[in-house]
């Protein structure tokens, strides 16, 4: 069965009290490219996961997951 | 105003400044055709070869010519240039089209060169930009 990606990007950082714009800034992306993430509309790189798994203080499979469609 | 709220202007200006470019490169194309004044070596059939090369351009480097450092960096992020992949391969697909649709209509009513290679050209940048724009409007 094909494997589809979810993340929980969004939870995660509201949970800090980060804004979309803020969260852009310490990974150095635009604010859309944060949102269409938590959107699932965009599968970011590895590099930028990493990105997002260190502005949170988390590791990167606590914000990706693969699902089962 | 920030550098992220800077570039997301700046990046909206991009996508409605090629949407304006893709219908202005549509509207000589018809305007043009059969004109062979616009397709002969000179100042207006220069001209076209200017405005090509300088939207292809546009769509290679993502059309920050002014802006440097970090506010470039986020106008060309990974979502940026993801976007503008999918866009130069609409571009390639509608080039190849209008190749073929031009080569068909050739058989019926003779096409001359100019106008061909203008429709080809046009169609593809043309494409190319609008899908770009749409996909910087949309997924904003």
């Amino acid at each position: 069965m094909p494997e589809g990606l979810a993340n929980r990007l969004r939870e995660l950082r509201t949970e800090r009290e980060l804004t979309q714009a803020a969260l852009a800034e310490l990974v150095g992306v635009s604010r859309k490219t944060i949102n269409t993430v938590e959107n699932g509309v965009f599968v970011p790189s590895t590099t930028l996961a990493l990105k997002l798994a260190r502005a949170l203080g988390c590791a990167v499979e606590a914000i990706f997951s693969l699902t089962q469609d | 105003m920030t550098d992220i709220e800077r570039a997301e202007r700046m990046g909206r200006a991009r996508a409605a400044i090629m949407t304006l470019a893709a219908i202005v490169l549509a509207i000589n194309v018809v305007i043009e055709y059969g004109d062979s004044e616009y397709a002969s070596a000179g100042p207006r059939g220069g001209s076209w070869i200017v405005l090509i090369g300088l939207w292809t351009l546009i769509l290679w480097n993502g059309g920050g010519l002014r802006p440097r450092g970090r506010i470039r960096a986020l106008l060309n992020d990974e979502l940026s240039l993801q976007n503008r992949a999918r866009a130069l391969a609409l571009g390639f697909y509608a080039a190849i089209l209008l190749a073929l649709a031009c080569y068909l209509a050739n058989w019926r009513q003779p096409i001359a060169t100019g106008d061909a290679l203008k429709i080809v050209t046009a169609g593809a940048i043309s494409a190319a930009l609008l899908r770009y724009a749409w996909l910087e409007w949309r997924l904003r």
